[in-house]
């Protein structure tokens, strides 16, 4: 074979310059497929990276870190670190993502240490060269001290002595600047929003009593890490991890995992578009070659060699298409990281460090050999056929393949027992047997559907044959019985079509189902008048109300009572969990029927008693536990042990939640911090009014996000939204390469029929009637793929439902497939279908009537 | 806490007895022992005002009052700042006991609590001032090796010895060596410039306005230098009590939280 590649070339560049239009196409699906695959990969590096730098620049030289959960720990664990013996210097860390009063906002990293002995740590550099702080006793005396970055100097035009005003959780507070460090160490992170202030005075400024968030330690040179970490481990309460800076980011990469499983399926279905549009254009390319097929085969050249030779040219097609995939994915990476970690900021308050992207050598020698496995792939179907030919009929340039190659019974028997089998799995396989193999489940229905799609698309066009009639007569029909008579040219670009859709109506059903569960759960839970939050994302990790607070809303006139809700992340089972505390006899009393599997009057009396928890379904689902089963956590004081006393419906985490009282937290957490407030009215009172009188009480002193009750359902919903955004930009990179996908193949099919559109020219059709033939079976290609892609999609949406919803988000979300869409995405369909077909068939129509006889 | 500093300086450069210093053989080691020695005092009671002069001639000036209790290498400390009113019932105590390294603990009164003061690099500047925290710590006489290096310089007037101190450890020092000038006629280092391991003049300290109360010397004027920084801290001592009768329960965490009976 490699002594046939100098002819191989040759042939293929004649091919490739011939038909330019469609070799640049077809590249630029390959590209856009590989540069999906490696911009994710990148992106999702990239993002680790940052979030990691984040990690390192914080810790300075720290050799050890002890963490606990997010409501910190008590301060006194320094003083057994800093005694154990091996302890070279330690020093405890609040870190706390604030929010700037400006106008124009924007999140400011504050990270409170010991700023008597913190510099052994970690790097500061000030900008008077050689200088310290102006007055480093001033700093530590007078609380509303910070230090800033240089770079967030500059943005908001501060000096030494400005004021800078931020929200704390005694509310809006004016600090005063007193050093201004350099964008380098420190200062770097966060593109240098980042201060500093003294970690006594951060306690104090926002309220977090005398608890810690962190330890940083470095360990003495006669002792190793290892032995230290030892140690501590051992004399540390249990509920404090003692881990080595660099694996906390393994820690953050299981948080952000949801996210970068979305992204990479996200790109695994772009490059199966990408197939699609090679299979195509190979299918035409065998078709437009019989001939030349035909003379290869009568000068003695083998079948095999005939495979090959397509086979390598595809590999070609895939490795220039790769090259261009790799290059436009690392740039593509860049904006993809930036959406990422912006979310990881916003929902998971994890602080990236802008890194440039990220090049791995393997990650793009993956990407490039998946694009060009790709397009070999999607040239084994059509190499085959082109192997096949009859060297005979090939020469006189006549179609030998048999249609029902793509439409007999076997295949059809195979896809449908594909597609059974997938469905299967999902309905009875195990739950629990890894991500990538659940995955397959999906991967054997789309392959049932994809051997099937010959015969779908051929069901659909018959259906759809009356009705061009009825609309469009003669011209019609003769659209649909072409699309009919050419089932490989047809399914392909429906196959391209069937993908992206089925991508975009999956996604957008399971968004939708799960906006109406949370939206139903909702009515259950959420029924005070007004609700009060500390951040726009329903909680922050860093910033919470003071109870003095609630105690000043509680007073004021329509109020009848509130409950104070603390929202946070605990360990359990080596993972994390959601923890909510709330005053459980008024959140009863509002409630509607919310405890499942128990006695609900039991439950809320032990509820209330602080004698029971009760657990998320998701929680008791996924640790295997019922109602009555005990719940052991560690915690800052003692070890936490409590009964289930009741399941309910509840979406706060994907790895579950536990709801308790706050007078129990309170007890066993230390920590009386309050993310939101329920405030319930006096019957008549206008909810409109009292919300205006909460934010005159909090205005100018705290950071709270002021709802009603109708106001906060929606601003959920809309939260719902921006975690999804990801996915929204997914259905667009589908939706892209499908409209990719079908300008190719339409514009593949018309080419390619130059010789039977200028027989019908020949015989007496207007060219006004070709066009609009042309332009009608484009419009039914996009009524085929939307209908079969709909298909594909009630089919991915319920193994996304059945089985992604829980294996990833761990929320068990009914099956609902939004017919809608389907209705909105017509149109959309359609223009782009018209559009790809206008200009090749405006082509068409104008090629003179010999000349497109002539064509081959 | 530049008063510690100062009692500190004051205890470690200065005192001596003018007869033995008028003795005809001087030996290095007995001239810096009669230093060390010159405060027989049971407390100390000190008022003072201190400027931080940065390069660009910036003066920040801070006024606190200093007691201590006990002797050199077994006393506790308490300064307490009084002026300007940001820092206002600041406190910081200080217990040293031979052989162990200082305990420090801080008072702010703004959050009203205290806090334990790690122990630090040695060459970082404390709090601001040109003093580091090697600088802040009670030394003691045996920290150094003693050299006399000439007997007549003159320093403000007054004929000196100079004497070239060295760490007994080395790694544990910031400074290679420091060169000390005493006055033949007062046990006091007048002058001292500590030097770092590259040779190079780290700091420089001057006592001047030398005064003896109660039997003890004391500079009413310290000035610490840092010339590669072009900074300077000035310690100006005004009232000071030898003696006075204070009980050790005013040197204790209790105590530093009790602004008030300054």
């Amino acid at each position: 074979m490699l002594s046939m590649l100098p002819i191989l070339v040759e042939i293929t560049w004649k091919q490739w310059r011939r038909h330019r239009l469609r070799t640049l196409l077809t590249l630029l699906g390959i590209a856009l497929g590989v540069s999906v695959l490696f911009a994710v990969r990148t992106a999702n590096l990239t993002l680790l990276a940052s979030l990691n730098v984040t990690i390192e620049k914080l810790a300075g030289k720290a050799t050890l870190q002890i963490v606990g959960n997010e409501g910190g720990f008590p301060e006194s664990v320094w003083e057994t670190v800093k005694d154990t013996p091996g302890v070279y210097v330690a020093q405890p860390v609040i870190e706390v993502l604030g929010s700037t009063a400006y106008e124009d906002g924007g999140n400011l990293m504050i990270v409170g240490v010991d700023m008597l002995g913190d510099r052994e740590l970690r790097e500061y550099q000030f900008d008077e060269e050689g200088s310290e702080i102006a007055d480093p006793l001033i700093a530590l005396a007078q609380p509303d001290s910070i230090l800033i970055s240089r770079t967030f100097a500059e943005r908001h035009q501060l000096k030494d002595g400005d004021k800078l005003p931020l929200y704390t959780a005694h509310g809006k507070k004016d600090f005063i600047v007193r050093g201004i460090f350099k964008p380098a160490g420190i200062g770097e992170v966060f593109d240098g929003q980042i201060a500093v202030m003294d970690v006594f005075n951060a306690q104090f400024i926002f309220g977090r009593g005398r608890n810690i968030d962190r330890i940083d330690l470095m360990n003495d040179k006669e002792v190793t890490v290892d032995e230290l970490q030892k140690r501590l481990r051992e004399r540390l309460p249990a509920g404090l991890d003692v881990t080595r800076p660099a694996a906390r980011g393994q820690g953050i990469e299981n948080a952000i995992s949801a996210m970068s499983i979305g992204m990479t399926v996200a790109s695994f279905i772009a490059l199966l578009v990408g197939v699609f549009i090679i299979f195509n254009t190979f299918s035409i390319s065998v078709n437009q070659r019989w001939k030349e097929i035909g003379i290869l085969r009568a000068l003695g050249v083998e079948r095999g060699k005939v495979q090959g030779m397509f086979l390598l040219e595809a590999m070609l097609m895939g490795v220039v298409g790769s090259l261009i995939g790799v290059a436009l994915g690392y740039i593509l990476a860049i904006g993809a990281e930036r959406v990422m970690s912006e979310i990881a900021a916003k929902v998971f308050s994890y602080v990236a460090t802008q890194q440039p992207p990220v090049f791995r050598f393997d990650y793009a020698l993956t990407s490039f050999v998946i694009g060009v496995a790709a397009s070999v792939v999607g040239a084994v179907f059509p190499a085959l056929a082109a192997s096949r030919l009859n060297p005979i009929l090939a020469l006189h340039n006549i179609e030998t393949r048999q249609r029902e190659n793509v439409l007999g019974k076997g295949r059809i028997v195979a896809g449908v027992l594909l597609v059974m089998l997938g469905l299967g799995l999902i309905r009875f396989g195990p739950m629990r047997v890894g991500i990538n193999f659940q995955f397959s489940y999906a991967l054997l229905m789309l392959l049932g559907l994809i051997i099937l799609l010959p015969k779908l698309s051929e069901l659909t066009a018959r259906v759809l044959r009356p009705v061009m009639d009825r609309l469009f007569g003669s011209v019609g029909v003769i659209a649909v019985d072409t699309m009919i008579q050419a089932p490989r040219r047809t399914s392909a670009t429906v196959g391209a079509l069937m993908i992206g859709l089925m991508f975009v109506f999956s996604m957008g059903a399971y968004v939708r189902s799960y906006q109406q569960t949370v939206s139903r759960w909702m009515d259950r839970m959420i029924n005070s008048d007004l609700l009060i939050s500390t951040s726009e994302m329903a909680r922050s990790r860093t910033y919470h109300f003071s109870p003095e607070l609630s105690g000043r809303i509680a007073t004021l006139p329509g109020v009848i009572s509130l409950e104070n809700a603390r929202i946070l992340f605990v360990p359990y089972a080596g993972d994390s969990i959601g923890l909510v505390s709330l005053e459980m006899e008024g959140w009863f009393a509002r409630v509607n029927d919310v405890v499942e599997d128990a006695d609900a009057g039991v439950a809320r009396e032990k509820m209330i008693a602080g004698d029971g928890i009760l657990a998320s379904r998701n929680f008791a689902s996924r640790y295997g536990l019922k109602v009555g089963d005990s719940i052991r956590l560690e915690t800052p004081t003692e070890p936490f042990e409590r009964p289930i006393v009741g399941l309910l419906e509840d979406y706060t985490s994907e790895k579950g939640s536990i709801f308790m009282d706050r007078a129990l937290y309170i007890k066993f957490w230390n920590d009386n911090a309050v993310d939101m407030i329920e405030v319930n009215l006096k019957p008549g009172v206008d909810a409109g009014t009292v919300k205006r009188e909460i934010e005159r009480l909090v205005k100018g002193e705290h950071r709270a996000f002021v709802y009603t009750n109708s106001e906060y359902k929606r601003w959920v919903m809309n939260l719902i939204d921006g975690f999804f955004v990801l996915n929204y930009m997914q259905m667009a990179i589908a939706i892209i390469i499908a409209s990719l996908g079908i300008i190719n193949c339409l514009l593949i099919s018309v080419s390619e029929r130059k010789r039977e559109l200028g027989v019908l020219r020949a015989i007496g059709g207007l060219r006004s009637q070709i066009g609009r033939m042309i332009m009608l079976e484009a419009a039914c290609i996009a009524i085929v793929g939307l209908v079969v892609g709909a298909l594909a999609g009630i089919l991915n949406t319920y193994f996304m439902v059945r089985t992604a919803a829980t294996m990833i988000g761990g929320f068990i979300i009914p099956f609902r497939f939004p017919f809608e869409m389907v209705l909105i995405v017509l149109p959309v369909v359609l223009v782009i279908s018209l559009a790809a077909a206008w200009w090749p068939a405006r082509k068409a129509v104008r090629m003179p009537v010999i000349e497109a006889i002539g064509y081959e | 806490m530049t008063i510690r500093k100062s009692i500190l300086l004051l205890l470690f450069y200065l005192p001596l007895s003018v007869l033995i210093i008028a003795s005809s053989a001087p030996d290095a080691r007995k001239i810096m022992e009669l230093v060390y020695q010159q405060d027989t005092s049971k407390d100390a009671t000190w008022r003072a005002v201190m400027d931080v002069m940065d390069k660009k001639g910036n003066v920040r000036s801070k006024k606190f009052v200093f007691r201590k209790i006990g002797s050199l290498g077994n006393s506790k400390t308490i300064i307490r700042f009084t002026d300007p009113a940001e820092v206002r019932g600041v406190g910081l105590l200080s217990i040293n006991e031979g052989g162990t390294a200082d305990r420090q603990w801080m008072y702010t009164p703004a959050i009203q609590r205290i806090r334990r003061i790690a122990a630090q690099e040695r060459r970082q500047k404390f709090l601001g001032t040109d003093f580091t925290n090697e600088d802040m710590a009670e030394r003691v006489l045996d920290d150094y090796t003693y050299k006399l290096l000439s007997e007549g310089e003159i320093v403000d007037g007054r004929k000196t010895y100079k004497i070239e101190g060295r760490p007994v450890s080395a790694d544990k020092s910031q400074y290679a060596y420091v060169y000390l000038w005493v006055p033949h006629d007062t046990p006091y280092t007048v002058l001292a410039e500590m030097y770092d391991k590259e040779g190079q003049r780290r700091r420089i300290l001057k006592a001047t306005q030398l005064e003896r109360i109660s039997g003890i010397w004391i500079a009413r004027r310290l000035e610490m230098s840092t010339p590669p920084d072009q900074t300077k801290t000035t310690l100006v001592i005004g009232e000071v009590k030898f003696n006075s009768g204070l009980k050790s329960d005013a040197f204790n965490r209790e105590a530093l939280e009790r602004p008030d009976n300054f």
